[in-house]
C-alpha cells in the first residue's frame, strides 16, 4: 500500500509541486468562504421575487384585516354587554285613566312572559316625578298628567335578542307601546358588525388561497428550473426529504423576511385606522381597545405565515420529487 | 509517508471494516435487460451479464453504441425497459425511492459531461456525498482538502465549479465520485479531457480503489488506454454486450 501511494505521488505532474503534508495542514487551517452551500439554488429568476412580494402583501392584508376584526371584536364585546342587557319601553297614556292602566298591565304581562326577558319594572311615580321635576316643579299629580309610562326591561345577557319581532308582537298587544329605538338601532349595528366579520374571514381565506397558489407556483417553477441539479442530487444519493428540506429551509427564510416586512408596513396603517375609530368612540361605543394581546397576535403573523409556507412548500415538493428519477 | 489517498486505507483500518474483496458474489446482475427510449427501437437488447464484486472492466463501443445508457441503468438513473437488474442484491424494479437513495450512495459516478453543481465551489461539489451522509463538517473538510490536494485542485478549491477548465472539472467529478469510497465506481470517459500524465494518474487511482475492493467499470473509446491496462473488456455493438478476453 505504502509503495503504491509513493508510486502515485511520483507520477504527479511535475509542473505542479507535490502537496506537502504541511500544505494540506495549512489548507485545513484556512477558514473557508461563507458562501451559500445550498445545493438547490432558489435565488434565481423571478419566482423568488414573486414569492417575496406575494408573501409580504398577503401578510400585510392579513395583518390589516385581522387587526380590524380584533378591534371590532373588542368594540362588539364591550358594547354588547351594556346595550343588549336592557332596554326601555314607553307607553303613551290613553285619554281614559282606567284604560291606560289596563293597557299598562297588558304590556307588562306580555313582556314578562316573553322569552329571554328576565325582569320588567315600571318606573314608579316617584322616579317619574324626579325625572320631570326640573321642568314642572314638585307639586304635580303625576296620575293626572298625560306623561308616558316607562318600563325598564332586563333581558338575558348574551342572547341574540330579536327586537324587530318583539316590536311587531308588542304592537299587537298595545298600540301605545314602543321600544326605545336607540337600542334597536344599536342591535342592527351589531348585526352589521357581524357581517363585517364574515366578510373579513372571506378576505383572509382568499388571501390564504392566493398565497398557497404563489407558494406552489414558486416551488414548482424552482423544481423545473433546477431539474438537472435535482437529478444529480438524486443520483449521488440524496433522498427526497433531503432535497425538500434544503429547499424548504430557503423558502421559509425568504418568507419570514417578507412576512416581517409586510407586518411592519401594516403597523402605521393599523395605528391610523385605530385613531380614527377612537374618534367615533364617544358617539357610539364605550371602548375601542387594541391591547397588547392583539399586537402580539399581529406580530406573530410572520412566524405563522413562515410555518404555513414551509408546510405548503414541503408537501408540494415531495409530491413533485416522487415523479423524478 | 504521504497522506493523500491515505484516508482510504486509514479509514479502512481504523474502522476495521475492510471491504469484501474479490469473490464470486455478483454485485451487479443483468438478466435479459433491454433499454429503449420512448417508442424508439431499443438501444440495449437482452443483455445478460454479472459483475463480480471487486472486478474491474472497460466498457467500449462506438459512439452512440449505448455505453452511457448502460451505465445510467447501473447508477440507477433509469430502470430497464425489460429484464431484471439487481444491484447489491436488490431487484431495482421492486426497490422503493428511499432505499434507492441509499443504494446510490454506495455507487460513485463520473459523468461523461461531469454534471457538477455549477453554482457551488469545487470544495462543496466534492463534499456533497459526505454531506448527504450527514458527516461532521470537520471530518468533511479534512477529507475533501486531502483529496483535492491529491488531484491538484488545492489552488482553486473555493472557486465556483463553473469557472474552471474542462480538465479540472473532470478531476472534480472524479474526486466527487471517489470521496465516499464507493463500492461501485462507474466512470464514463474519465480520461477524455485530461492530458496523458493526469490520465495515467487517474487510472492509478481507479486501480488502487479496485485493489481495495471497489468494483470499477470504465467506459472509454481509447484503444491506447485499454491496451495499456490489461483489464477485461466489454464491447457494445448493435445493442448487444460482448465479453472480450
Ligand atoms: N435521453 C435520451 N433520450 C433518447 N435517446 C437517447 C437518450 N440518451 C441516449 N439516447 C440514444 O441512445 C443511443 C445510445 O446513446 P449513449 O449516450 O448511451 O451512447 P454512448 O455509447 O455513450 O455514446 P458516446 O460514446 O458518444 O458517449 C444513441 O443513439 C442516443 O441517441
Ligand atoms: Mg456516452
Amino acid at each position: 500500500m505504502e509503495n503504491f501511494n509513493e508510486d502515485i505521488m511520483k507520477e504527479k505532474p511535475s509542473k505542479k509541486p507535490r502537496p506537502e503534508a504541511s500544505k494540506v495542514k495549512e489548507l485545513r487551517r484556512q477558514t473557508p468562504p461563507t458562501d451559500s452551500k445550498n445545493e438547490l439554488p432558489i435565488d434565481e429568476g423571478y419566482s423568488k421575487t414573486f414569492l417575496r412580494v406575494v408573501i409580504a402583501v398577503s401578510v400585510f392584508l392579513i395583518s390589516i384585516t385581522l387587526s380590524g376584526v380584533l378591534g371590532i371584536n373588542s368594540m362588539f364585546e364591550n358594547s354588547r354587554k351594556q346595550i343588549v342587557s336592557n332596554f326601555t319601553v314607553q307607553i303613551i297614556p290613553l285619554p281614559n285613566y282606567e284604560e291606560s292602566r289596563k293597557d299598562l298591565l297588558n304590556v307588562v304581562n306580555f313582556l314578562e312572559k316573553y322569552p329571554n326577558i328576565k325582569q320588567v319594572s315600571v318606573l314608579s311615580d316617584n322616579e317619574l316625578k324626579a325625572l320631570i321635576e326640573p321642568w314642572l316643579g314638585n307639586n304635580v299629580d303625576i296620575e293626572l298628567l298625560p306623561i308616558p309610562k316607562l318600563l325598564d326591561v332586563q333581558i338575558t345577557p348574551n342572547v341574540d335578542f330579536d327586537y324587530k319581532k318583539l316590536m311587531i308582537r308588542l304592537s299587537e298587544v298595545s298600540s301605545q307601546a314602543s321600544i326605545n329605538d336607540h337600542n334597536l338601532w344599536l342591535s342592527r349595528l351589531l348585526k352589521f358588525i357581524n357581517s363585517l366579520k364574515v366578510l373579513a374571514l372571506t378576505v383572509l381565506l382568499l388571501v390564504a388561497l392566493a398565497s398557497v397558489t404563489a407558494i406552489v407556483y414558486a416551488a414548482q417553477t424552482s423544481l423545473n428550473i433546477h431539474k438537472d441539479t435535482i437529478n444529480i442530487l438524486h443520483i449521488i444519493g440524496a433522498t427526497d426529504n433531503y432535497i425538500a428540506l434544503n429547499y424548504v429551509k430557503q423558502i421559509t427564510y425568504t418568507s419570514l423576511v417578507a412576512g416581517i416586512i409586510g407586518t411592519l408596513i401594516s403597523v402605521p396603517a393599523i395605528l391610523v385606522v385605530g385613531s380614527m375609530a377612537k374618534g367615533i368612540e364617544a358617539g357610539i361605543f364605550n371602548t375601542v381597545s387594541f391591547g397588547a394581546q392583539n399586537w402580539l397576535t399581529i406580530f406573530s403573523l410572520p412566524v405563522l405565515s413562515a410555518i404555513f409556507v414551509a408546510i405548503t412548500a414541503y408537501i408540494t415538493i415531495v409530491k413533485k420529487l416522487k415523479n423524478m428519477i | 509517508m504521504l497522506e493523500s489517498l491515505g484516508y482510504i486505507t486509514a479509514i479502512n483500518i481504523k474502522k476495521g471494516k475492510k471491504m469484501e474483496t474479490r469473490g464470486f458474489e455478483p454485485i451487479v446482475e443483468m438478466k435479459n435487460v433491454s433499454l429503449a427510449y420512448g417508442d424508439n427501437p431499443p438501444v440495449l437488447k437482452s443483455i445478460d451479464f454479472a459483475f463480480r464484486r471487486g472486478s474491474m472492466h472497460f466498457l467500449t463501443g462506438k459512439s452512440g453504441a449505448g455505453k452511457t445508457s448502460l451505465l445510467s441503468m447501473l447508477y440507477l438513473a433509469q430502470r430497464p425497459t425489460e429484464g431484471t437488474l439487481k444491484v447489491f442484491g436488490s431487484n431495482i424494479a421492486m426497490t422503493d425511492r428511499d432505499k434507492m437513495a441509499f443504494l446510490r450512495r454506495r455507487i460513485g459516478v463520473v459523468f461523461q459531461d461531469f454534471r457538477l453543481l455549477e453554482h457551488l465551489s469545487v470544495f462543496d461539489n466534492v463534499a456533497l456525498p459526505l454531506r448527504l451522509k450527514g458527516m461532521k463538517e470537520k471530518e468533511i473538510r479534512q477529507r475533501v482538502i486531502e483529496l483535492l490536494a491529491w488531484v491538484d485542485l488545492s489552488h482553486n478549491m473555493y472557486v465556483k465549479s463553473s469557472e474552471i477548465s474542462g480538465g479540472e472539472k473532470q478531476r472534480v467529478a472524479i474526486a466527487r465520485a471517489v470521496i465516499n469510497r464507493p463500492e461501485i465506481l462507474l466512470a464514463d470517459e474519465p480520461t477524455g479531457n485530461v492530458d496523458n500524465e493526469i490520465a495515467l494518474k487517474l487510472m492509478k487511482l481507479f486501480a488502487e480503489l479496485n485493489r481495495l475492493g471497489t468494483t470499477v467499470i470504465i467506459a472509454t473509446h481509447s484503444e491506447e488506454l485499454m491496451e495499456r491496462y490489461n483489464y477485461p473488456r466489454l464491447k457494445l455493438e448493435n445493442g448487444h454486450l460482448e465479453y472480450i478476453k
